[in-house]
């Protein structure tokens, strides 16, 4: 992509091109931002800039070369992308079948190794070599330590990109050794902007566009989805016995769907708490169910909401931690159910 | 892309790149091999590629190509699958969307491909002096160096083996800060370097079993600015170079020594063996020295287990000393020199010890290597 054509990050996007321009790019950057801003994509843009075989600085990214094609294809051997195993099989690069036990999700010490090895080649067909980590926050402490020595004394005409959704999870000497670059979310107007150019229609586009929160992968996501995931908690939440919610459970064993709505869950427990403060509809994330939130806030008193969302939290963070899907969201629906209970008969408890 | 190739032939090509595919690659694409079907003046090939962003192995093979074209496969699947045909003959034929069928008598397979274009391209070796090289020499060059290589990660200028030329010459060199060994054999050809370069220790280690399994044929060797292209018939392996500054390895070779002790190299061999089987230390394997008029005692000890010493009979006439050595890197050298006796130059207890063959090199050869001592 263009660096023209890279929406809402004009501080980000300024400042590494004119570093490009002037050739004094650092030996690492740290791009930090919410997801579905963009980090990946101006690391994308920033590796092709540097290695354009465009004669005009100015002009670089071409997007025509043999360099820009190679990078954008991901087979350009001075330009390398280290993902965890996991990330690698969610974007089918690799199927698990390739892999001897379960794909891992950090980003392991000998990796790292392996890559200070091959940065220590001289570049092979580029002007630099650009290792981007996706994300940096993988790295286990072990490989941060080690990549640590690397960033220290990094080998000759070398850019690392740590791309960090979450740079506070990074080890402190780490950020230290890093320039870093940070992304804001993307403004509401121009995510809508977007939405309408790829043919959204209007009203659809609008409250996409609210519900993403500054980011265009979340805006793009299936909206549907969602609202249909929220209807079920809901309809299992009142339900007489615990069976649908054991089924919506099984439904979402698998622990990344698992988590996914457990984050959903999280946010619709802050729109019901938004509804009840008297907000109007434009702050609420899913606003097609503003009725919904607003009826529920109503109902139920907000200890019992807090005590929800502090349960979707711990829910999140277990899964987050190696958790059981199937079990978690288990936890969470049954739990919330006997929050409901006991908030409804007005003795809540936290 | 359509072509029948034999199979045994076919089978030695994947049997190259077996080394160098890699199974666990952030780059998932090099756990393939890259097929590409040609047809030229002396008929059709195939070539064989396989490239781990370190080092790459292509050979060209003769096949009957019908169709020209190309196709990235996985290795072990297509590996496996050649060594298991009926026939003598394979025939490949790349489908819609990068299938590749291959069929051998009534055997017939379809495997997933990838395009080649998303194997990341080779490093060039157009524009290379070639130098012919002796196979054997080239070998034994490397073995009497490899093992001083540095396995310390982070000191990636000492992760190889220096390569440099001087008229008529070329010389190798490797250190780990605690040793060096350095060689050095007369040649013909110019590979217009205009400063040494660092050959990596796994294209070191690969091209040491190229040489290995054919000392006959005709070689050729040459340097790009980025990579080392050695070159067999149709056989061609290139490795990237280290991008560093070789330590000014002449420095640390000292330049005359005090005394020199001439002493058995096969017997000094067994008697540091023997002494290190009670080195206190199991990695820093602490012996001994102690010289006087024509003998040498080698003792080492353990204070768990006791101590053991054995005396050579040596030919030096100058004052008593005593060093320490780490005895593994003393064991490295003699079991790579080949000559029946060897010389150990010494100044003191501090300074480093150097070894080299006894006797007179051959013009243009020389082998030395600087062992630092140790406290005891």
């Amino acid at each position: 992509m263009r660096w023209e054509d890279i929406v809402g990050q004009d501080r980000p996007v300024r400042l590494l091109r004119a570093a490009l321009e002037r050739d004094q790019l650092h030996h690492a950057y740290l791009l930090a931002g919410p997801p579905g801003t963009g980090k990946e994509l101006i690391a994308r843009t920033l590796a092709q800039a540097a290695n354009c075989e465009a004669e005009d600085v100015a002009s670089r990214p071409c997007e025509r070369c043999g360099h820009c094609l190679a990078i954008a294809r991901g087979s350009f051997p001075d330009v390398q992308w280290i993902l965890p195993q996991s990330e690698m099989v969610a974007r089918g690069l690799i199927s698990k079948a390739d892999l001897e036990g379960a794909p891992s999700k950090e980003i392991r010490v000998d990796e790292v190794r392996a890559l200070s090895r091959r940065l220590s080649f001289a570049a092979l067909r580029g002007r630099r070599k650009i290792a981007a980590l996706v994300p940096a926050d993988a790295l286990n402490e072990r490989a941060q330590n080690a990549l640590l020595k690397t960033l220290e004394e990094p080998p000759p005409a070398t850019t690392f990109l740590l791309i960090s959704a979450n740079p506070d999870a990074l080890l402190p000497t780490i950020r230290s050794r890093c320039a870093r670059v940070q992304l804001g979310p993307v403004s509401e107007e121009l995510i809508y902007r977007r939405l309408v150019r790829d043919g959204v229609a209007e009203p659809e586009a609008r409250e996409r566009a609210a519900r993403a929160q500054g980011s265009f992968s979340q805006a793009l996501s299936d909206p549907g989805e969602r609202r249909s995931l929220i209807e079920a908690f809901e309809r299992a939440l009142a339900a007489p016995d615990e069976r649908d919610a054991l089924d919506l459970a099984a439904e979402h064993s698998e622990r990344d769907a698992a988590a996914l709505v457990a984050v959903a869950i999280e946010a619709w427990t802050r729109d019901v708490l938004v509804a009840q403060a008297g907000a109007p509809r434009q702050l609420l994330e899913a606003r097609d169910l503003f009725d919904t939130a607003a009826q529920l806030g109503a109902r139920l008193p907000p200890t019992t909401l807090l005590s929800q969302a502090g349960l979707c939290a711990r829910v999140i963070e277990a899964l987050g931690q190696n958790g059981n899907g199937r079990l978690q969201l288990e936890r969470l629906f049954l739990g919330a159910r006997e929050l409901r209970a006991s908030g409804q008969k007005g003795n809540a408890h936290g | 892309m359509e072509l029948q190739i034999g199979r045994d032939e076919f089978n030695q090509a994947l049997y190259r790149a077996q080394g160098i595919v890699e199974k666990k690659s952030t780059m998932p694409i090099l756990a393939s091999v890259l097929l590409e079907a040609t047809q030229g003046e002396g008929g059709g090939r195939l070539r064989v590629s396989a490239f781990d962003l370190e080092i790459g192995v292509t050979g060209t093979h003769p096949a009957e190509v019908q169709k020209t074209g190309s196709v990235a496969i996985k290795h072990k699947e297509l590996y496996d699958i050649v060594r298991a045909l009926p026939e003598k003959t394979v025939v490949l034929r790349r489908e819609a969307n990068n299938r590749v069928k291959i069929t051998s008598g009534a055997a017939e397979f379809n495997i997933v491909g990838q395009p080649a274009e998303d194997y990341p391209a080779f490093p060039r070796a157009e524009k290379v002096a070639f130098v012919a090289v002796e196979p054997t020499q080239l070998l034994e060059m490397i073995e009497k160096t490899q093992f001083a290589i540095s396995a310390d990660e982070t000191r990636h200028n000492l992760n190889g083996v220096y390569f440099e030329t001087e008229a008529g010459a070329v010389r190798m060199v490797a250190t780990d800060g605690h040793r060096l060994s350095l060689v050095q054999r007369a040649i013909e050809g110019d590979f217009g370097l205009k400063k040494g370069v660092i050959v990596p220790r796994k294209g070191l280690f690969e091209l040491r079993r190229l040489l290995a399994e054919d000392g006959a044929s005709a070689c050729e060797l040459g340097f790009t600015e980025t990579s080392g292209v050695f070159r067999r018939g149709e056989l061609t392996m290139v490795m990237r170079l280290i991008d560093g500054v070789f330590p000014d390895y002449a420095q640390v070779i000292p330049r005359e020594a005090d005394r020199i002790v001439t002493v058995d190299r096969p017997r000094l061999l067994e008697t540091l063996k023997r002494m290190s089987l009670l080195s206190s230390d199991r990695t820093t394997n602490a012996v001994k020295f102690e010289l006087s008029e024509g003998t040498l005692r080698v003792s080492s000890q353990n204070p768990d287990l006791g101590d053991a010493h054995e005396e050579i009979q040596v030919a030096y006439g100058g004052t008593a000393m005593q060093i320490g050595f780490n005895a593994r890197y003393l064991m490295d050298v003699l079991s790579v020199v080949d000559s029946a006796q060897v010389n150990v130059e010494l100044c003191d207890e501090l300074s480093p010890g150097v070894l080299k063959p006894a006797g007179d090199a051959p013009p243009g050869s020389r082998y030395t290597a600087v062992i630092m001592p140790m406290r005891i």
